[in-house]
């Protein structure tokens, strides 16, 4: 049996994976996603969890047809930099949609999906990717 | 501190190498760079190199390479940085020497990404990005590179057409370096049109996978003018790291990182971005390219790709950039390339390069480890 | 079965995948007679997408569901899953629902297995605990991505999807209410799928008298002797719809008239998905229904068993329907595949690890 995922990783890093949780300074507000242990815009180490709301708008896309190992199944694989409300920018994949329908701009919110598996028989990996939001709240 | 100078180069040509490893092919940069020196002993050995690890299965790396290159015993280390691993050894092998803690310090770099097919070797440099972020979901490095050349063309207006003036040039540079991967010469037409990788990038906006060694040697004053009759110096030197997670940057059109290590080493060498005669920049990809002459103040932002048309930067042009053919086309052994790019502006001020030539007194090397992640700026003068 | 204290609807939500193929072109791809899968009354089925299984479709619905709820998923004491389908064989499919909804950890949890009618168990269990005063709210989620062996009659119905249920106390935040529940299940082997087995063997024309059809008759016969009610006292009948025939053949063996089950049958248009079939017709009826109506819900799983329940609706319904999106809208956003990207979508092309 031949095992490639971290189990405890894939266990430690669940809540930033599916639910979007990141830290606040309780000093400067500044929000940090992924988690951060000091703030780096004010050095304060006084930080509290905080979860973002998922929505957001695509800053910048890729369209990736050479994938990594363990990844054909998904290509192509678009990928974004998307803001979210709260200003926090966030990089995942976008689902459910074809690449001529992405444009910078793009209101989409995010979903927990099937990111990659360890073969058949090792763990499965979920996070958060994001899907473009109905076409009637792209206003 | 002491003044460091550059005093031995050997480079092996870069390609892929099916019949050599880590240890042959540091070896042959190992021995050019001695014999360069006449033969005399170096004191320690600081190699850069990013998949020994990952790729190779090899730690250590150090250790092994001095025993093969014949070094045995002598003080040795790996440095990594991702791909700017090469830049970050010169920056530690000149640190060994101002200091004063050894006059005479082999620097090396070394990359065999050739042992396995693509998929692999690309999450092997994947490993560049946040493993926990960027990696975990398979993006690759291309595909990083791809959200900022998107954003870029977007914010400037610039089209497809436009952005493949870097590639031509590259490949025109290295038609003329016979220790390139790519010596030939392509068209605006052929990369606008050749395979999407990570849309918009396409193949021949990317730099080749390849194999490949080079080797510095460096020397105090004391020792320069006797292991060598044109000894260039180091004269400034610059390092600077920006957020692994590129998301988290403000700006995606600057490497923060460039920008810092660049004012530090100008700042060091006394110079001024207009006195500079020769570039080796890392150009991975063609948006790297641009930006990066951006960051190290030598164009306007978004205005790179049409001074390029217009021939700024060309052959016989202050600064020449990328004689060699750069990484697009010379080639991008990872860890080895910021060796082969000090190296290269080294055999330019000394007067000995064998590809373009460029007729100057001060260059500049700049070495990229990750999206803009660990920066070293590196200026020569002869 | 009546517990001693109602117990009701909070919200409730779906997901059904965009992803659609057509029964013609599954019908083409194996050489059936053209016309067969017309024959079932299934036109088209639901495709969950190469990155969506049941954990993910089971998280959509909840989602839903307690949007609708108006509630805070940490107010959640009882999270089950009902489900054939489950990613890991060992391992709950609940706990990553649970903890990327943020219900998790102080509360009950399960994945529940009785073929296509395990979430029913998960409402009855739900009733239980809410009745006893033991919680305050429950979340039942019926999800699958169903399996078929290619090739097999199955496939034309076998599909993905799902739905989800907040219970509570009623009049604690309710739009409709538990009148009554009436389960029947024996050992009635129609249909099951035995361990590493890909895909379930079944005993087609055995699946419908012994099985479907005297199960769910039996239910709602007992549920409305034990209500004292009759057919014609229910303003709409859902059934478990394995296809797009039997519900109306049950119905109409119920004496239901054919148009108190179509506003509910929606599997002609996706596909049976299995737990989350019966779940996404209630979904549909509810979300036209008016105060006061009574609705059948009548599930089913092999093996066999069915639950029966009679449903109030109360008032305040209507303005839950719009605070997620409708069954309707999912049925209307789709698109459709060819049959190699859904044999690559459901992992029925066998790979070499590479």
């Amino acid at each position: 049996m031949s095992m490639k995922f971290s189990i405890p990783k894939t266990w430690r890093e669940r809540k930033p994976h599916y639910l979007l949780e990141a830290t606040k300074c309780k000093n400067c507000g500044k929000i940090h996603y992924p988690p951060r242990t000091v703030c780096d815009k004010c050095g304060s180490r006084d930080l509290e969890r905080t979860r973002l709301s998922g929505e957001g708008r695509i800053v910048s896309y890729t369209v990736q047809y050479v994938v990594l190992d363990g990844f054909r199944d998904y290509a192509p694989i678009i990928y974004a930099i998307v803001e979210l409300k709260e200003g926090v920018r966030v990089l995942a994949p976008l689902t459910d949609v074809k690449p001529g329908d992405v444009k910078i701009g793009l209101k989409v919110k995010a979903v927990l999906r099937k990111v990659s598996e360890d073969g058949k028989l090792g763990l499965i990996r979920y996070a958060i990717k994001f899907k473009p939001l109905e076409a009637e709240s792209q206003k | 501190m002491r003044k460091v100078y550059v005093v031995g180069v050997g480079f092996t040509k870069i390609g892929r190498f099916f019949d050599k490893g880590l240890r042959e092919l540091f070896a042959e940069a190992a021995i050019k760079a001695l014999d360069d020196i006449g033969g005399e002993n170096v004191q320690a050995l600081v190699v850069g190199n990013m998949m020994s690890s990952s790729l190779g299965e090899q730690d250590n790396l150090g250790a092994v390479l001095a025993d093969y290159a014949g070094l045995g015993g002598i003080p040795a280390f790996k440095v990594e940085a991702a791909c700017g691993s090469g830049g970050v050894a010169v920056y530690t092998g000149y640190s060994l020497v101002a200091s004063g803690l050894f006059d005479i310090v082999m620097v090396g770099g070394v990359e065999k990404q050739t042992e396995y097919p693509t998929r692999i070797v690309s999450k092997g440099l994947a490993q560049a990005s946040d493993a926990e972020y960027e990696l975990f979901y398979g993006i690759s490095f291309t595909g990083l590179n791809a959200l900022v050349m998107r954003k870029y063309m977007e914010t400037y207006g610039i089209s497809r057409d436009e952005m493949s003036v870097w590639p031509v040039l590259m490949h025109k540079n290295a038609s003329k370096n016979p220790y390139a991967q790519l010596p030939f010469e392509v068209t605006i037409e052929q990369v606008s049109n050749s395979m999407l990788i990570a849309d918009p990038i396409r193949l021949l906006d990317s730099s080749p996978i390849g194999d490949g060694a080079a080797a510095l040697v460096l020397a105090s004053e004391k020792y320069a003018r006797k292991l060598s009759d044109t000894p260039v110096e180091i004269a400034g030197v610059g390092l600077a790291t920006d957020h692994i997670y590129i998301a988290y940057r403000d700006d995606l059109l600057k490497l923060k990182a460039t920008i810092d290590a660049s004012k530090v080493a100008y700042r060091m060498a006394k110079v001024e971005p207009s006195q500079i005669d020769v570039v080796e920049e890392h150009d991975a990809f063609t948006i790297l390219g641009y930006m990066n002459l951006e960051d190290l103040g030598f164009s306007e932002r978004g205005k790179t790709p049409k001074e390029i048309a217009e021939g700024r930067f060309h052959p016989g042009d202050k600064p020449t950039v990328n004689p060699s053919g750069g990484l697009k086309a010379r080639g991008h052994p990872v860890g080895a390339t910021g060796v082969y790019q000090v190296a290269e502006v080294a055999m330019q001020l000394r007067g000995d390069y064998p590809g373009v030539k460029v007729n100057g007194e001060i260059g500049l090397a700049q070495s990229i480890g990750g999206l803009g992640t660990t920066v070293s700026v590196i200026i020569l003068r002869r | 079965m009546k517990p001693v204290n109602d117990v009701g609807i909070a919200g409730w939500g779906v997901y059904i995948p965009k992803y659609r193929i057509k029964c013609s072109e599954i019908e083409a791809m194996w050489g059936f007679q053209p016309g067969y899968c017309r024959s079932l009354n299934v036109y088209e089925k639901a495709v969950a997408g190469v990155d969506e299984d049941t954990i993910t479709i089971g998280y959509e619905a909840a989602k839903n569901a307690i949007l609708r709820a108006k509630i805070s998923p940490s107010e959640v004491g009882a999270i089950y899953v009902g489900t054939e389908s489950k990613p890991y064989a060992v391992k709950p499919s609940i706990t990553v629902i649970g903890e990327a909804l943020g219900i998790t950890p102080k509360t009950l949890g399960a994945d529940l297995e009785f073929a296509c009618r395990a979430a029913g168990e998960a409402i009855e269990a739900s009733i239980g605990l809410i009745a006893s005063g033991m919680i305050k709210y429950s979340l039942v989620i019926g999800a699958d991505t169903a399996q078929a062996s290619p090739g097999d009659v199955l496939e034309f119905t076998a599909s993905s999807g799902g739905a989800a249920y907040v219970l509570a106390k009623r009049g604690d935040n309710t739009v409709a209410y538990f009148e009554g529940s009436f389960s029947y299940i024996t050992d009635t082997p129609d249909f099951w799928r035995r361990p590493r087995s890909p895909y379930p063997y079944h005993g087609e024309q055995f699946t419908g008298d012994p099985a479907y059809f005297h199960h769910i008759i039996s239910a709602v016969k007992g549920l409305m002797e034990s209500l004292g009610l009759r057919s014609s006292d229910f303003d709409y009948a859902v059934f478990h719809q394995p296809n797009g025939r039997f519900p109306l053949k049950v119905a109409s063996k119920l004496g239901f008239p054919k148009d108190k089950v179509l506003p509910g049958l929606i599997t002609p248009y996706i596909g049976n998905t299995y737990n989350g079939s019966a779940l996404i017709g209630l979904a549909a009826v509810l979300e036209q229904a008016k105060p006061d109506q009574r609705i059948l819900l009548a599930s089913f799983g092999s093996g066999s068993g069915s639950d029966a329940y009679s449903i109030i609706v109360e008032d305040g319904i209507e303005e839950r329907v719009n605070l997620a999106p409708k069954v309707k809208d999912f049925l209307e956003n789709k698109e459709y595949i060819s049959y190699p990207l859904y044999a690559k979508f459901r992992g029925l092309i066998e790979k070499f690890e590479m």
